[in-house]
């Protein structure tokens, strides 16, 4: 019943998704009740900075997290009116890399050694489709061609490739199979600027025919602006802000969103030092049972230091953010 | 390799040359123990002349295949080699096979389960292995499997079944260094990105485990079973003696018991050239598994051609 129920909304929905990392001394509380939604075709970018729990989730959804010590300990993850988290393994096995599919932060280690980057590429389209293996390894040079790779370089090892041409080993393999929805975990944080441009643009032009939703891993605002329709900003594994690229970029409403953006020089004004924000993200393994940024917040009031701040909506839909501060704003200009 | 061997027969040459006995007085009857019968042995053998001469008067020989005649026997000790060592080869390899096949799946289960109950029973299981003097691990397979359950001969190999027990018993060392081997390099690779990227193609696990981890994490184990084969050849000396083998380690022993040099220095001669060329093949293995090995020597291949490729234009 629930599966109906669900199958007419989103086609990612994410719900109250906790993630920790067990060890031996501490338990690290990774992600903390994350919602998030993705329609079909759409790109939704999570921005945050390092440990903020962004992997935790795309891994989450492909059920890849290492566990031992990570842990997925609530939530629910609807995919195509499925819930992901309650699959039986082999169901999952069967989603990974065929309908969902992700693209690894460092091409450098993301491939196997020893294998040919052809084999690794149609090792994922035999999984999950039952055609000879002359047939994949055809399918798999036209992938390699697709990404701009000479389809005579099949038998080559991933040692004899640049770090750009493994990460577009590494999107040729994840595109294989043609998935309905892209992880893709800080795609170009490993590339020098020139090839982030060349991969980042041919991300799109693949998106748009596959028709891929994606969703983009970065902390990088300038690819956001570039890629995506939505954005999450995550700090501390929560969501903080959420809403249309346009929203978040002309409208933001959270102190640690102006935050990231103040920490851009422009190049309008002239800047002598970078604006960052001030402090560290709260420890993981300690976290603050009131807002996570009031220790670095500018605006922080006796408020911000002795609740929880709840989720609020804005004005323009669907734009949210989870700040004091935005209520008072927000209810003051109803 | 060939100066390897050249090497470890000086070795022995000196060590002979240093250590106190006398081979012609092992010869003798001891009521013959004259000056001049053993000054007629020494001329015999030509043991008066330089050590140079008669190492280089050896490895002449060597070469065209005849290491010497035994003192004791008389008989030829390449013919004596050619004979034992069949036996000792067999036990070596099936020795090995054993480590191999019940030491590499050791490992990795023990690596995909670290930290838990599997894991330390196999971790302690390795550790007693390793403890256990070899010689006596022997006697309790013999005891056990020869003379209380009565299934395995305890001596001789007149059977197939004859070789079990003391391939077991060499086995046993290089098995918990297999496992030992395999679980910390195993654990060191499903660690790695590549591992999720094949969990992320939704590949089964055990294709996962066996197909991209363990085939990253061989190198290491290959070099572990490599010098332990060194081991091996030395540990069916223990074998041979207990189960009763007539190989080559047993020949070895008994010459050096005899003061019969031309015995000793062949059959170490022997074994040093079957090691070298084990490690050899290893070397091969090496760039059979791993392509960053194999493109790196064509890479130096290549590179020399055309270096020489460009000395030769220039010349013309």
């Amino acid at each position: 019943m629930e599966k109906t129920a669900q199958a007419g909304e989103a086609f990612l929905d994410i719900k109250d998704l906790v993630v920790e990392y067990h060890t031996d001394d501490a338990v690290i509380h990774a992600v903390n009740g994350v919602n998030l939604k993705l329609a079909k075709g759409e790109t939704l970018g999570l921005v945050g900075e390092t440990g903020a729990g962004k992997t935790s989730i795309a891994r989450s959804i492909l059920r890849i997290l290492p566990d031992p010590p990570a842990k997925i300990m609530k939530g629910e993850i609807w995919f195509n009116g499925e819930n992901i988290l309650k699959l039986p393994e082999k169901k999952v096995r069967s989603i990974r890399g065929d309908k969902i599919s992700m693209i690894f932060q460092d091409p450098m280690t993301a491939l196997n050694p020893i294998e040919t980057v052809g084999s690794q590429i149609s090792e994922a389209i035999r999984l999950h489709n039952s055609i000879s293996r002359a047939d994949a390894n055809k399918q798999a040079v036209q992938m390699l061609e697709t990404v701009g790779i000479p389809g005579k370089r099949f038998t080559n090892y991933p040692l004899e490739f640049s770090g750009g041409m493994k990460q577009r080993v590494v999107i040729a393999m994840a595109l294989a199979c043609k998935p309905e929805l892209l992880l893709a975990d800080e795609p170009t944080t490993a590339l020098d600027v020139t090839i982030q441009a060349q991969v980042l643009e041919m991300m799109r032009d693949l998106q748009k025919d596959f028709g891929a939703s994606v969703i983009l891993i970065t902390h990088d605002l300038g690819i956001v602006a570039e890629m995506c329709e939505k954005v999450a900003i995550i700090y501390a594994g929560e969501v903080v802000e959420y809403g249309t690229a346009e929203d978040i970029f002309d409208h933001r409403a959270h102190p640690y969103t102006e935050g990231l953006f103040g920490s851009i020089p422009t190049i309008h004004t002239k800047t002598k030092r970078l604006n960052p924000i001030r402090g560290m993200m709260p420890d993981p393994a300690n976290l603050p049972s009131c807002c996570r940024f009031a220790g670095r917040c500018p605006y922080t009031t006796d408020e911000c230091t002795s609740s929880y701040p709840e989720m609020v909506e804005c004005k323009s839909q669907p734009h949210t953010v989870r700040c004091v501060r935005a209520r008072v704003k927000e209810g003051g200009s109803q | 390799m060939i100066p390897t061997l050249l090497c470890v027969v000086l070795l022995i040459f000196v060590l002979f040359e240093i250590t106190p006995g006398d081979p012609a007085l092992t010869i003798l009857p001891s009521d013959s123990w004259t000056e001049e019968n053993i000054a007629r042995v020494h001329k015999e053998l030509g043991l008066d002349d330089p050590i140079l001469v008669r190492y280089v008067r050896y490895l002449g020989n060597a070469v065209q295949g005849d290491l010497g005649t035994s003192y004791l026997t008389k008989t030829s000790v390449t013919n004596e080699i050619a004979q034992k060592f069949p036996y000792t080869m067999k036990i070596t390899f099936i020795s090995v096979i054993m480590a191999i096949v019940a030491g590499i799946p050791f490992g990795v289960i023990a690596a995909k389960h670290q930290y838990t109950l599997t894991d330390n029973i196999s971790v302690f299981i390795s550790l007693l292995f390793v403890s256990m003097p070899n010689f006596w691990f022997a006697l309790l397979l013999a005891r056990f499997f020869g003379v209380q359950l009565g299934w395995l001969p305890t001596t001789g190999v007149e059977t197939w079944t004859g070789y079990i027990l003391p391939s077991a018993t060499v086995a046993i060392t290089s098995l918990a260094a297999i496992t030992r081997q395999t679980r910390s390099s195993m654990l060191e690779q499903i660690r790695q990105d590549y591992v999720v990227t094949a969990r992320a193609k939704g590949q089964i696990e055990g294709k996962v485990i066996y197909g991209h981890a363990l085939k990253n994490a061989l190198i290491p184990i290959i070099t572990v079973v490599g010098t332990n084969i060194a081991n091996h050849l030395g540990g069916t000396l223990v074998a041979e003696t207990i189960f009763s083998i007539p190989g080559l380690a047993k020949y070895m022993i008994t010459g050096l018991n005899g003061r019969d040099y031309p015995v000793v220095l062949g059959s170490v001669l022997f074994i040093s050239a079957v090691f070298c060329i084990v490690m050899m093949v290893v070397d091969i293995i090496y760039a059979v598994v791993d392509p960053r090995i194999r493109i790196q020597m064509m890479k130096k291949n290549n590179s020399g051609r055309k270096t020489k490729a460009r000395k030769e234009a220039a010349a013309a």
